[in-house]
């Protein structure tokens, strides 16, 4: 008969080679984490810490004026009237609404149109991808010449055939809908090809079979290829409303936010805030963090809402 | 003997080693317009290395509109560039900067321009040392003017009697539009001096010294001419039409922009061209700017970076400078400028006697720090009135809101 003391297990001494196997996933992972935290996570909580004080966007201890000084909820409080923050808040969402499914349509369109292998697909995925490649500054900048009223190439052409000059971004419609092509035509060309490689993953056999049962194209396309696809379409409405809440650069280069204000969105209202008025870093930061909500919860939502589907 | 030749060569060796130690290499924040320009400015920057040997430039050329970026980064860090070249002070930066009251005296400063000397002073200190003078004014293209057989006044003229002129010799001469103007607050702002009109008050203390009645009427008063002698659509803030390639394309009859453009019409512009007479309002007036040169206390080189700015802002070299970059000099004292061609000789000096012609707030109303925290609301100001978003009451008080507001940030 054994002894209580017999039938214990050996406590597992700490041996060196032991510790380097438990804290090795640890160390893999410790540079990752440690970036993240750093140029992430940080960040983040600073701009959150900001957006209660009133304080320079630079802090200098020789210049008073700078000084953080606590304020509570003020900055966000403020923000229930200030006017230019909620006009662009609005705007975005309408930029937002429209333009993310639109660039969805166009993107997937091509995706169908292109998916097929052959040399001539090839040639034209590879224009349509191009955009993609150029800074959404340059972009910008391209389509204001091409949009200029009085000596834009578009204007140019049309007053070949004795048409009057459109005034693409001086009227404020016409330069809002400008805005959303231009994005629609610098991003659906990476899209088309998450949406392309999504396609390829789709067995042959469900197309055949729809076939043999004499199934129309449409009805191939909304009962086999878009719920197929949709884990790729939640990628690209994700990331297209994440990019469509930070538009800026491509505002800056084409209508550099006009005509007056009309295309004024959030990120450059930010902008504006944080480095062009005085001491106005916590209100710019209380700005951010209502974005940073926002995002957020959108993207919880669909995430949410696309693992119910699938 | 060889003891000697060997010690000889030992010393030479040993200097030649300790040689960079005792070199500076200064680093040199700038903006220019083209690689011409930094050309120019490298062949400057040579040349005093060839008179200093133990001086050298590192040359940081960056895009003037992020300036303000760089200097909070800068401040943030605490580490800035030895001298850098700026047309304002922002606060964040003025504990870094060098007293030239304390390096050359209080009387220093006297010799530069008075409107745009007076920007450089803070209280007793003196925190700039000023480089070069800008005035706003216009430009005509005389040839259209000729075939229109049009006489551009030689003592000047209103604006009432300016823009039909203008018309009609855009309608004689075939050219597309009579006004072509800078789309710019600064630019803007001239017209509102031109009617008496500034933001700031002249003298301390400071406080915001807008007349709103007449504000709001000049600014009616621009966009009436805006719509009908200027491109369509130019002052909406969005348009992508050049003003100054559109002068200088020959599409547009005059040209209000300012005398940085000297040396650009005399190597671009085809045609004769002449500046001024700007034509007035109520008052003749031109807008004061320019650049200065800042020196860092913080630089490792300050005896080096201050002998830099001392070179660059005295008499001789501020006519070379003027001349190399078609400038006017912000040193009263330097000598008479010969500039590369007629033409330019001639604006330059029509444009010094605007300046010498404009009231003391159109040197005043820019030199004031406050006034970098304003100039966002001019603009925006102007081209929402422009495109019908907002009144001009609305305009002129949401520029006295921003101007109120950097008042109160303090300085």
């Amino acid at each position: 008969m054994a002894t209580p003391a017999q039938t214990q297990p050996t406590p597992k001494r700490w041996s060196l080679g032991r510790l380097g196997r438990v804290a090795w996933p640890y160390l893999l992972l410790f540079p990752t984490v440690a970036l993240l935290f750093i140029f992430t996570i940080y960040p983040l909580l600073q701009g959150i810490l900001m957006s209660f004080f009133t304080r320079g966007i630079v802090v200098v201890p020789q210049v008073e004026s700078t000084h953080p000084v606590f304020i509570g909820l003020d900055n966000y409080t403020h923000l229930l009237g200030d006017k230019n923050f909620q006009v662009a808040l609005l705007k975005t969402i309408g930029f937002v609404v429209v333009a993310v499914p639109l660039q969805l349509a166009v993107s997937l369109a091509l995706a169908v149109l292109l998916a097929p292998q052959s040399r001539v697909n090839a040639f034209v995925r590879t224009i349509v991808f191009f955009p993609s490649m150029i800074s959404m500054l340059i972009v910008g900048v391209i389509w204001a010449w091409l949009f200029g009223r009085n000596s834009g190439l578009i204007n140019y052409v049309l007053s070949l055939f004795g048409i009057d000059a459109v005034p693409w971004l001086e009227d404020e419609l016409l330069a809002q809908i400008a805005v959303v092509i231009v994005w629609v035509w610098g991003g659906a060309g990476f899209n088309m090809m998450v949406l392309i490689a999504g396609l390829t993953a789709i067995p042959n056999d469900l197309y055949e079979a729809a076939a043999i049962d004499n199934t129309s194209k449409w009805r191939q396309f909304t009962r086999i290829t878009v719920p197929l696809l949709q884990p790729s379409i939640v990628v690209v409405v994700v990331l297209g409303i994440i990019e469509a809440f930070k538009v800026y650069e491509l505002v800056v280069s084409l209508t550099t936010g006009g005509p007056g204000r009309a295309t004024v969105y959030l990120i450059q209202n930010i902008y504006e805030t944080a480095f062009r008025t005085v001491n106005q870093a916590g209100a710019a930061a209380a700005q951010s963090v209502v974005l940073f909500v926002i995002l957020m919860v959108l993207t919880i939502l669909q995430l949410r809402f696309a693992r119910k589907r699938s | 003997m060889k003891l000697m030749k060997l010690g000889t060569i030992a010393l030479a060796l040993s200097t030649a080693m300790l040689s960079p130690v005792f070199a500076s290499e200064l680093k040199l924040m700038w903006y220019v317009d083209g690689d011409e320009q930094e050309a120019k400015l490298r062949g400057l920057l040579d040349q005093y290395t060839a008179a200093n040997p133990d001086t050298t430039f590192d040359l940081q050329i960056v895009p003037y509109e992020t300036t303000g970026t760089k200097f909070q980064q800068f401040a943030a860090s605490g580490s800035f560039p030895d001298v850098s070249l700026s047309s304002s002070m922002p606060p964040i930066i003025r504990p870094f900067l060098v007293d030239w009251a304390e390096v050359n005296g209080p009387e220093w400063i006297d010799q530069f321009v008075a409107g745009w000397a007076d920007g450089a002073k803070l209280d007793s200190k003196v925190i700039a040392a000023p480089l070069d003078v800008t005035a706003v004014g216009i430009y005509y293209n005389a040839d259209a003017f000729a075939k229109a057989g049009v006489e551009i006044p030689a003592d000047g003229w209103t604006w009432d009697e300016a823009l039909p002129k203008f018309k009609e010799v855009a309608e004689k001469a075939g050219v597309r539009f009579p006004l072509v103007w800078d789309v710019s607050a600064h630019r803007f702002l001239t017209y509102e001096f031109q009617y008496g009109n500034h933001v700031f008050s002249e003298d301390e203390p400071l406080t915001v010294a807008m007349d709103d009645a007449s504000w709001e009427k000049t600014m009616d008063q621009f966009i009436a001419m805006a719509n009908e002698y200027m491109p369509p659509g130019l002052w909406s803030g969005a348009s992508s039409d050049s003003p100054v390639d559109m002068f200088v394309n020959q599409q547009a009859v005059a040209y209000m922009s300012g005398s940085w453009q000297i040396g650009n019409f005399g190597d671009n512009a085809k045609f004769k061209w002449v500046a001024g007479p700007t034509p007035k309002g109520t008052v003749a007036s031109s807008n004061v700017g320019g650049n200065y040169l800042l020196a860092f206390n913080t630089s490792a080189h300050l005896e080096e970076s201050t002998a830099f700015v001392n070179w660059m802002t005295s008499p001789e070299i501020q006519a070379v400078y003027a001349k190399t970059f078609g400038l006017l000099p912000a040193n009263k004292n330097a000598p008479a400028v010969d500039y590369a061609s007629a033409d330019a000789q001639a604006a330059v000096v029509a444009f010094q006697k605007e300046l010498e012609l404009s009231p003391r707030y159109a040197a005043t109303d820019q030199a004031w720090p406050e006034m970098q925290a304003t100039w966002d609301s001019i603009k925006a100001g102007i081209t929402q009135a422009y495109v019908g978003q907002i009144t001009t009451k609305d305009a002129v008080a949401g520029i006295r809101a921003a101007a109120e507001a950097a008042i109160a940030a303090g300085r």
